[in-house]
């Protein structure tokens, strides 16, 4: 789709974005109150809330909550279709001939997405 | 010779956009504030707040990585890149091939550069907001892309060059076509536009990575001083872009045609008159929107991306696509 050029163009742009904001900052240091590392948080844990363990109000996010939900979920589909695979099979050659066009499926939806 | 003019040219484009996006912030505030019948603060508000900002102190958490700090120069970094890419009122600095795809890359890269910053705060407020972001930013970059993509392919078929490029937008302007699907079809992707311009610029219903009452600004919570300074800038800078997108596809018209004029007199007025109708396109898409709507909770935004908005889109994309096969004469 780009040329040489233009990706070597979109790289100029870039750094002249990365040049102009670090130079921002840096002003910015210079003229502002300094900077404190120090501290649990700003705004948050004023109150003294412990932030490794629970979140006001989001306390039902406490583990891995999406993580393990959508493995759960990925497992699950995986074993059904391995149960449906089994239910319908019939040990005929239009079952294997379908498991290979899945199967291809499956592969191309993967290159198409990867590549 | 291009080197000199990409740099002055994206310089100036820079000083230029900074100044007229925050000057949109502080109309958008006054404005609404005005609906809501209140006073609101002073248009100059968002550049005093700016420079306010500079000068605090920055307060950067113990559990923080260096990302923290790196992530608002990347912001601005990738937003002034934007610039670059941005049509405003003539082609962008950079036209190339496919400076369509290198927009929507940006715009993408500077969500992720505010999740990155968000998720090395360590603060799981920030944890929930960028999570918030980036399901927003896969729910809505999809009905957005299909639109800009259909039209893009509606007008290659007028016979352009470089049918990926911005510049497609002001060699031929969708109306022109003037078929009755066409315009219609043209009307429902309008509407998908500015939906997705209201969630790219998070106010009214997609005010939800960064609910100030629930989640404490969510990407945002520990970020303070120069590093929220560069945030905001970015932001702001983000917003005209987008909106400038919306313009460039759906009101391209230029008015230094109709006056006879060229050279840079000609590029000062496009380029005023384009600032003029992307507040227009921001007053309608952010202001009213953000008045007239409340935050929406993180499942109905998704689920209205999914089931009302990509439908919608879908159904502008098959009124062009029958009206390009001709299937009803």
């Amino acid at each position: 789709m780009f040329g040489y050029w233009d990706a070597l163009y979109f790289l100029y742009a870039f750094l002249i974005g990365l040049i102009i904001s670090y130079l921002l900052m840096k002003w910015a240091e210079k003229v502002s109150m300094g900077t404190r590392r120090t501290g649990d948080g700003t705004k948050i844990y004023i109150s003294g809330e412990d932030q490794d363990k629970v979140i006001p109000h989001f306390e039902h996010l406490s583990g891995y909550f999406t993580g393990r939900h959508v493995m759960w979920g990925l497992i699950r589909g995986v074993h059904r279709m391995f149960l449906v695979f089994r239910r319908e099979h019939t040990g005929l050659l239009t079952d294997y001939v379908a498991y290979l066009l899945i199967t291809i499926a499956i592969v191309l939806g993967a290159l198409v997405i990867g590549g | 010779m291009k080197i000199l003019y990409v740099t002055v040219g994206l310089i100036a484009i820079y000083l230029y956009v900074s100044f007229a996006s925050l000057l949109w912030e502080g109309l958008d505030r006054k404005l609404v504030a005005r609906m809501q019948r209140r006073m609101g603060p002073p248009i100059l508000q968002p550049f005093y707040d700016f420079l306010k900002l500079v000068s605090k102190e920055s307060i950067i958490p113990r559990d923080a990585n260096k990302f923290f700090e790196i992530a608002p120069i990347l912001a601005l970094a990738a937003s002034i890149a934007l610039l670059a890419y941005t049509p405003l009122g003539f082609e962008p600095i950079l036209a190339t091939k496919g400076d369509v795809i290198v927009f929507i890359y940006l715009l993408t890269l500077i969500a992720f550069v505010r999740v990155i910053g968000a998720v090395s705060s360590g603060s799981p407020y920030a944890q929930i907001g960028a999570q918030r972001e980036i399901i927003m930013l896969a729910s809505r970059e999809v009905p957005m892309m299909l639109g800009l993509f259909t039209i893009l392919w509606r007008l290659s078929k007028l016979g352009v060059e470089k049918p990926f490029s911005v510049g497609t937008f002001y060699q031929y302007n969708i109306w022109e076509i003037g078929t009755p699907l066409t315009i219609v079809g043209t009307f429902v992707l309008l509407m998908v536009f500015l939906l997705w311009l209201a969630s790219e610029i998070e106010v009214g219903y997609f005010n939800i990575p960064e609910a100030e009452t629930e989640v404490a600004e969510g990407p945002m919570a520990e970020y303070s001083g120069r590093h929220l300074a560069l945030f905001k800038l970015s932001s702001a800078l983000k917003e005209f872009a987008s909106a400038s997108l919306v313009v460039a596809i759906f009101f391209p018209w230029g008015v230094s045609g109709y006056l006879g004029l060229s050279g840079v007199g000609a590029v000062i007025l496009d380029l005023v008159f384009h600032t003029l109708k992307a507040f227009a396109v921001l007053f309608v898409s952010m202001s009213i929107f953000r008045a007239i709507t409340g935050r929406l909770r993180i499942t109905q935004a998704v689920s209205m991306f999914w089931s009302r908005i990509l439908p919608m889109s879908l159904i502008g994309v098959v009124l062009l696509v029958i009206d390009v096969l001709g299937v009803i004469a």
